[in-house]
């Protein structure tokens, strides 16, 4: 493949679809374009259609009270307090673009991109995705309860997360450190999900879906609130799908089923949110249970052995308070209780009834005050203090065959992380806003941390505002990098003196509305990590290792536009340039694309309730460890339909529309280099309302 | 399933049958209750209602002058706001006025139209308001708990609002018990 020229100067989105190498994209782009044109000329006669005059204001006010009305689309507003370029996506952006898990809605803002290897999603953000990392360098909040266990430190973003992706009312990624108000963790970005209120959805849904690949889905969910503003909401559901028998080249011998991986990609999984809040009070309940096949014989099983797979499961329970004095003060509370088992079953001999059983078990609980005020003339002051035990960071390792066990790891600990913050927003002159932050970190993995964050926002003219952002950020090191140990050839040691990692961002945004309809984003980044925790063979015993070992560093710049129409058409699309190496060697890293671009189309179509979505997403091409992966282009489209029978909905969705073929660098448990992904697939999903 | 819901039942899927297949079919009837209209149009529609079942203090009033609706230039609102310009209240003009920055600005307004643009001034622009008798109507939620008057929501297709009674006093607005009767909460 010849090098990609750079397209700087274009609008994103069209530079994106420039850079596609292949000519095979070069169609996927046209159809594409056609589609997009489509969209819009639908969008445009539904505006037309809109002309009915009636004169509202000779309508009483009881009677407007009563009429049904079509959102307007709109910019949403970020709700979180970090000064950051935030990507926020909402409910009906879920319905639009048919998502269905919290991975296809990250893999679509600007600067993210994910990586499957049929057993977890892998996140990745502006140039970083470290293979071997359960997504512990992004901190996952759900309703800003921290879900990152107190094993691995994990983020869970594909089949295996907590929610069903149709309760969430929106997610946020605010990208850049975010130490300075949420501590460890926080490091490349901070993924905050919020969920759907009993309000919200009134009433109760029963949803069915059938997918490519055996794949079957069932939720039943019900919400409710009182006049007296009691919130209620609950929600169960399951999926199963049976997978593909999938290839392996590297597997292509008579001995190992011919590379075929048979029955082994299934997916199964059950889940359960409830929800209740009164007044200044919430609780929330959510537990996730998800059963993976393992088709790649990873960490060098035996090939296509039925017996190896992975079972993921976490709960927690949240409860928390809100107060807020003289309209200026609020305060916030919150206590929670977490916990997040794991099981994998291994096997490395096809011919003997002994499985290797991998786990872990996590069990966390704490409690935070965060203190928000605007009594201080020009200044909002947030504050807070946090705390949390960590009960059990238990890992073991085990031979069974059923009856007899033979120990290879049992080991136990427990910590504990505490924090203190303080962040004010200063409004220097009308035009300049100062926010600074700071926040202190004890941690019984890594000692004392302090992290700080400073932004200048300055709005020279109506509609632009500028920002110049620094900040740093850490990662304790987890239980999993300090403490596993399995002894033997290709076996791992610990090593409990390693430090946390940390990473510096300067960052420059620049945001101009041309109007309230479009807007622009564009943001220069320069990040630095330093003391990045890294495995390697120690040569002394042949054991693999966790050191504090690379220094590496990411720039890059992002361009992102945005713009809305009255008939509800909306665009989004973002381009990203971006080079993470290693500092030591100057190489790029691996699994870091040079190249991303993302285009998203949302568009009404013919009914009130309807609409369509079509996204496009480009991924450069890749380093791997051993050599490289093409850059790829895929296409998804969506329709969803309100009411297409008394009160039910429908959703049709096809995912790489146009079937093309790509792969994902595989991790160092993996002796494919490459895992090919899906191709086109289709979802049929009904929705009754009750 | 009795007669009516069955019909409604197979109409509506013989429509989207119609429309899956692509033959034409004609829209809902015109009737205002009946089709959704568009939010913003609804909500200027409530704006006005707001003015209308308000009343001013005196001294903020000069005989015969319009009363000024402010609205941030870049709000999504404007547009639908101006189809009300010369509307008439009470015997006044009803005029929509872009609204500036300087804070004088401001208290010249009667009613203050707000949303989450404004989120980030909107800190600073309380206190310039402290005492001023402008209706504060605010389409979000976050301003909206940090002391608007009047606060907009988008609940299931429906607009609903809010009335921060202490708020609306300390402006020497008087809201009408019509108002107070239909809003959702008034703390």
């Amino acid at each position: 493949m010849s090098g990609n020229p750079v397209f700087t100067r274009l609008p994103a989105w069209l530079a994106a679809s420039r850079a596609v190498p292949s000519a095979a994209c070069a169609v996927a782009r046209r159809t594409l374009a056609t589609l997009a044109a489509l969209i819009l000329a639908q969008g445009a006669a539904q505006a037309a259609s809109e002309t009915e005059e009636v004169d509202l204001s000779r309508l009483p006010i009881e009677q407007l009270l009563t009429l049904e009305v079509s959102t307007a689309s709109k910019f949403t507003q970020k709700v979180s307090d970090a000064p950051s370029a935030v990507s926020v996506v909402t409910a009906t952006d879920i319905k639009a673009f048919g998502w269905r898990t919290l991975g296809d809605i990250l893999r679509s803002m600007r600067g993210l991109h994910a990586s499957y290897d049929r057993n977890y999603t892998y996140l990745g953000a502006r140039g970083f995705l470290r293979p071997g990392d359960y997504n512990s360098r992004f901190l996952l909040l759900v309703d800003g309860y921290r879900t990152n266990d107190s094993v691995y430190d994990q983020g869970t973003v594909g089949s295996e997360f907590i929610l069903d992706v149709d309760l969430i009312d929106r997610v946020e990624f605010v990208p850049g450190p975010g130490s300075s108000i949420y501590g460890s963790n926080a490091f490349f970005g901070v993924v905050n999900v919020i969920t759907r209120n009993g309000g919200d959805v009134n009433g109760g849904r029963v949803a069915a879906e059938a997918a490519s690949h055996g794949a079957a889905k069932g939720r039943l969910t019900y919400g409710w609130r009182s006049a007296a503003g009691t919130d209620f909401l609950l929600s169960a559901s399951g999926f199963d799908a049976r997978g593909q028998d999938l290839y392996f080249p590297e597997y292509d011998f008579p001995a190992t089923n011919n590379g075929f991986a048979q029955g082994l990609d299934y997916d199964r999984g059950h889940g359960l949110l409830a929800k209740f809040s009164h007044g200044p009070y919430r609780l929330t309940f959510a537990h996730a249970e998800r059963k993976k096949g393992i088709p790649t014989a990873a960490y060098s099983q035996a090939f296509n052995d039925p017996r190896s797979f992975t079972l993921d499961t976490q709960s927690f329970a949240d409860f928390g308070y809100r107060h807020s004095s003289d309209h200026d003060t609020e305060w916030n509370a919150r206590l929670y209780v977490g916990r997040y088992d794991y099981r994998g079953d291994y096997v490395y001999d096809a011919q003997s009834a002994v499985v290797n059983r991998d786990g872990s078990r996590a069990l966390w609980w704490g409690g935070e005050i965060k203190w928000v005020s605007t009594r201080f003339d020009r200044h909002k002051l947030v504050a807070g203090v946090e705390l949390q035990r960590d009960e059990r960071r238990d890992q073991h390792n085990f031979d069974t065959d059923g009856t007899n066990i033979r120990a290879i790891l049992d080991d136990r600990r427990q910590g504990s992380r505490a924090g203190i913050y303080l962040q004010d927003e200063f409004a220097l002159r009308d035009d300049i806003l100062l926010n600074a932050g700071l926040r202190h970190d004890r941690n019984s993995a890594a000692g004392g941390v302090w992290n700080p964050r400073l932004a200048l926002i300055y709005k020279p003219a109506r509609g632009t505002s500028i920002k110049a952002l620094y900040g740093s950020a850490f990662r304790a090191p987890n239980a999993y990098e300090q403490y596993y140990q399995v002894p033997g050839e290709g076996g791992q040691k610990p090593n409990p003196a390693l430090r946390p990692e940390r990473i510096r961002t300067r960052e420059l945004v620049v945001e101009h509305h041309f109007s309230a309809e479009s807007r622009l984003t564009a943001s220069a980044f320069h990040n630095t990590v330093s003391d990045l925790i890294s495995q390697e063979l120690d040569p002394a015993d042949d054991l693999l290792i966790y050191r504090n070992l690379s220094r590496a560093i990411a720039r890059g710049v992002e361009v992102e536009y945005e713009r809305l129409w009255q008939s509800g058409v909306k665009l989004r699309a973002s381009y990203s340039l971006q080079r993470a190496t290693d500092d030591a060697s100057g190489t790029l890293l691996a699994n870091a694309p040079r190249r991303l671009g993302k285009f998203n189309l949302a568009a009404p179509l013919f009914r009130p309730g309807w609409m369509t979505g079509l996204e496009a997403q480009y991924v450069g091409r890749r380093n791997t460890l051993a050599g490289t992966v093409d850059a790829y282009c895929i296409a998804n489209w969506s329709v969803f339909l309100a009411n297409v029978a008394d009160r039910l909905d429908a959703s049709f969705g096809i995912y790489n529309l146009f079937d093309r073929r790509y792969a994902d660098p595989g991790g160092e448990e993996l002796l494919q280099d490459a895992i090919r992904q899906d191709g086109r697939s289709f979802r049929v999903k009904l929705i009754y309302r009750f | 399933m009795n007669i009516g819901t069955a019909h409604r039942f197979f109409s509506r899927s013989a429509l989207a049958l119609a429309v899956a297949t692509g033959l034409p079919c004609e829209a809902q009837p015109a009737a205002a209750p009946m089709s959704a209209l568009p939010e913003y149009k609804v909500k200027a529609a409530f704006v006005y209602n707001f003015a209308l079942f308000t009343d001013w203090p005196q001294a903020s009033l000069n005989d015969g002058a319009p009363l000024n609706v402010c609205v941030n230039a870049e709000s999504a609102l404007r547009p639908a706001l101006n189809e009300f310009n010369d509307k008439a209240i009470k015997g006044r003009r009803m005029q929509i006025r872009a609204w500036t920055d300087a804070a004088d600005a401001v208290r010249q307004c009667h009613v203050l139209v707000l949303d989450s643009v404004d989120r980030e001034r909107w800190v600073h622009l309380r206190k310039d308001l402290a005492g001023a008798s402008v209706l504060t109507v605010a389409d979000d939620a976050e301003i909206g708990r940090r002391g608007a008057i009047v606060t907009l929501h988008l609940e299931n297709n429906r607009i609903s609002f809010d009335i921060d009674v202490n708020a609306a006093r300390e402006a020497r607005l008087t809201l009408s018990s019509k108002l107070l009767r239909l809003a959702r909460t008034t703390p």
